[in-house]
Formats: structure tokens, sequence, C-alpha cells
């Protein structure tokens, strides 16, 4: 426990790191492209597009405010899917940095965590004009946004740090992640609605997958305008377990992982 | 004088056989094979000590030669002092921060220009952004890279990079400096200054451990000096004795 609460209080000491790293990063990401920062914002808006191709005209299904619904949980999935590629190579990415300088390791997953937050935000500005487009009903609900933003960043941080420590280990772990991840987006409901699983399923594919009450509780609060309902702290829950098991790996193994890259 | 770093008896192991799940693979195939005797041979031989029972100690204003082949454990060192590698033997005591010498270009974002570089660099060796900024003039004049800091890292010249990141180096430093064979970096004319700026922090009373394959640059910097082969301590002592023995 102790050890826990030294590396969170690492972190925060070296902020201006953590902070040079994601500025680098993502400049370096966007800054030599024509378009440039738009990347963050078409990104997500072509996957969408594609998707409601897809489902609208071609199968003619989803109804008509599928595009929101669909964007409202495709972004949170696409900030954990990126987050969590790429965590898992992350140590051997900076292989070098770390047998050079000393680092509270944690730094390195916080890093994949906050770029796709950063996409995750300005998916959310984009996200806006178009519910009132298409007539989301917003309410005062929408303010859900922030607290959910908060737990999200507990849960993916977890993630990724697990699959950090376990990348470094056994490599194999970032194909089988990528496979897994595309199969996870789709036994999620961001393009179906919860209501679509056979209601005897449903208690046990909310408990089982921490992305049904996430994905509902986004679609409750940007598009229908209700508040979250009590699922949600079944995401809460995993998010908890997710950061304690993280943390509790990285700094179990921080001694091991510079000697084995 | 006061001991800044002292070292006693330590030494570290690397494990060269196979790690996690294929070491799993292995064994158990072979223990199904052969049994027990081969899992025994296994383990023993992949254990590597990179240094054992090494020990010296540094008082503040030391300049400390680290000499040995290739391969000897010279970086692992380095790495240990840097508090990167844990040790699994021995004790270590190192009273005072350092600051590591990126080997060249180690950390550089090529996307970025060589301004957002020397931040970047500066932050990763543990610097807060206000401390960066108190040097940043004197860093970008001393390499001599004029309005070329703001291009991309990426266009620069080998030699322009090594003599951005000897700046940094010198301009941002610690306790203790730890160099890993950056001496004498750029054409005649910058190598010149460096050395002459090397010489200027020795003479300011830093801290300095620096690793080389050049001996005459030890031979001129450095007061105390160790010699390691295979892992382990051949001498310590005064430079010119250490590479009088090393040499011989």
């Amino acid at each position: 426990m102790n050890k826990i609460k030294e590396e969170i209080l690492l972190l925060i000491d070296r902020a201006d790191l953590i902070r040079y790293f994601v500025g680098s990063e993502l400049k370096a990401l966007y800054k030599n492209k024509v378009l440039g920062f738009a990347w963050a914002v078409l990104d997500p808006f072509f996957v969408m597009l594609v998707y409601v191709v897809l489902v609208s005209v071609i199968f003619k299904r989803g109804g008509e405010q599928f595009p929101i619904l669909l964007f409202s949980s495709l972004l949170p999935w696409r900030w954990f899917s990126y987050a969590a590629n790429s965590s898992v190579k992350t140590f051997i990415a900076n292989a070098s940095l770390i047998q050079t300088v000393k680092f509270p390791l944690s730094i390195f997953p916080i890093n994949s965590v906050l770029i796709g937050c950063f996409n995750y935000m300005v998916g959310l500005v984009v996200l806006i004009p178009m519910l009132f487009y298409f007539n989301a009903n917003i309410t005062l609900n929408i303010l859900w946004i922030f607290p959910l933003i908060l737990v999200q960043l507990i849960f993916i941080f977890g993630i990724s740090m697990i699959v950090s420590v376990i990348g470094v280990y056994f490599n194999d772990l970032q194909n089988i992640l990528a496979f897994t991840l595309r199969i996870g987006f789709y036994l999620s409901p961001a393009l179906y609605e919860l209501s679509s699983i056979p209601s005897e399923y449903q208690k046990i594919y909310i408990l089982i997958n921490p992305f049904a009450s996430l994905f509902q509780t986004c679609k409750n609060i940007l598009v229908y305008g209700t508040p979250p309902e009590s699922s949600i702290l079944i995401y809460c829950l995993y998010a908890i377990t997710f950061f304690l098991i993280g943390i509790y790996l990285i700094t179990k193994q921080s001694k091991k992982i510079p000697k084995l890259l | 004088m006061s001991v800044i770093i002292k070292a006693e008896n330590i030494g570290i192991k690397f494990n060269l056989g196979k790690v996690g799940y294929k070491k799993m693979h292995i064994t158990l195939k072979d223990i199904l094979q052969k049994g027990e005797e081969v899992r025994k041979t296994e383990e023993n031989s992949s254990d590597f000590w990179a240094l054992k029972n090494i020990s010296f100690s540094i008082n503040k204003g030391d300049i400390l030669g680290v000499v040995g082949s290739n391969g000897s454990g010279k970086s692992t060192l380095l790495r240990i002092i840097a508090g990167v590698y844990s040790l699994d033997e021995g004790e270590l005591e190192v009273k005072g921060t350092i600051s590591p010498l990126l080997s060249l270009g180690t950390g550089f974002k090529p996307a970025l220009s060589g301004y957002d570089n020397i931040f970047l660099n500066g932050v990763v060796m543990g610097f807060k952004k206000h401390e960066i900024e108190k040097h940043v003039k004197e860093i970008i004049e001393f390499s001599e890279l004029g309005n070329f800091i703001f291009q991309p890292v990426k266009n620069y010249s080998s030699g322009m990079k090594a003599r951005l990141g000897f700046s940094i180096a010198v301009f941002l430093k610690r306790d203790i400096m730890l160099i890993d064979e950056v001496l004498g970096v750029g054409d005649y004319k910058f190598r010149e200054k460096s050395q002459n700026k090397m010489q200027e922090i020795i003479h300011s009373g830093q801290t300095i451990i620096i690793v080389s394959h050049n001996l005459e640059s030890i031979k001129k910097f450095a007061n105390k000096a160790i010699w390691i082969n295979k892992g382990e301590l051949m001498m310590a002592g005064e430079t010119n004795q250490v590479l009088d023995k090393y040499t011989s």
C-alpha cells in the first residue's frame, strides 16, 4: 500500500514530464500533416461514417438517432483501445530511456491514457453540434459526463498498467490485444442497443461486460437526457479493481522491468 | 572531503535464459522428457553476473574514470548508479542528485524542433520547467545551432544533434554527472570548445563519472579510475596507476 502511494506521489512530482511527454507526442502526431490537428476530429468521424453507411444505409437499421448513439459510445471505446494498444508496447518502445533515467514506470501508460483522453475530449466537442442536429434530448444530465470521464480515466489507466507489465513478459500480447479489442467492440452495445440483447441474458451481460453499462450511460446522458442508471456502479467497480491490480503490478515489477528490456 | 558515492561489494545479475512463458514452456517440456536434472542446469546456467564484488568510493569533486573492454559491465555500473537497475548484492549509497547524460539522440523526438527537444530532454532528466528556462539561452548559444534550433531535429546532421545533446548535458547538471562515451562530439572546433567546457566544469568542483574507451580523455580529466574486467573489479586507485596496469 505504501509503495502504491509512493508511485502516485512520484507521478505527481513529475507532472512537468508528463505534460511534455503528452504534449510532444500530440505535436508529433498532428504537426506534420496538412490537415494537422483536424485529424483528431476526422479520425473518429470517418469511423462513425463507415458504420452509419453500413447500418443505416445498407441494413436500414438503427433509427434516426443512430449516428449520435453510435458516436457517444464510439468515443469512449476509441480512448480505451488506443490507450491499451499503445501501453502494451510502451516499455519496449521507450527501452533506451528507461535504461538511462530512473522513472516511475507508470508514467508511460499514463501518457497513452492522457493522449487518448485528449482525443476523446476533442471528439466530445464535435459530438455536441451533432446532438443538436439529430434532435437529442439535451438536459442538465449531460453534466454527468465529467464524473464519467474521471471514472473512465481510472479504468483505462488500470488496464493500461496491466497490459504494459504483461507486454514485457509476453510479447504476443500485442497481437492478441489488437484482435481481442476488435471483437470486444462488437460484443459491447455500441452498434446496437442493450435492449436488443435477450432479456434473460441482459443482467449477466451487464455484469461481465463493463462496457455495457458504460455505453448505456453515455447514451443516456448525452442522447436521451436521462440520468445514469445504477448499473454504472458496475463499471466503477471494475475501474477501481483494474486500477488497484494495475498499480500493484507495476510497483511490484518496477525493479525487474528495466533489466528485462 | 565528503564521500558522495560509496559502493560496497555490489553485484547485479541478469537472467540470460528465456524469460516468462518461454522459460515455462521449455522447463515443462524438458521436465516431461528428462526430469528434474534439466531444470537445475537450466536455472544455474541462465544467471549471469554482470557485475560482482565491486567496491569503490567517490568524494565530492572527484572525477572517476571507468575503463574496461567491451561488455565488461561499465555501462551497467552507470545504470546502477543512476538508479535504473536495482542491486542483487551489496550496498550502494548515493548522497546527491544525479544527472544522467542521455547517449546521443536518446530522448530526442525527431519531429519536434531543437528548442522543444531541449525542454523534453530536460524534463526527462528530471528537471522542472522553470529550471530549464533559466538555461535555455546558454544551451542554444553553446550549441551554435542558431536559427536551426527551431527546425525539426530530423533535419539535423549527426554532428548538430551531438552538439545539442552535449550542450543540454553541460548546462543541465546535478550533483553527480554520469557520462557514457560522449566526450569530443562534433567537428574539430566544437570538440575543442567542448573539452574546454569540460575542464571548466571540472574546476568548478563537479563530481563526474566517465565511462570511455578514449584513454586520453580519461587521463586528462579523471583523478581516480577503476578498471573492470568481465564484471569484476581489477583495480581502483589513482588514474595513472590504473591506466598503466590496464594498458600493460
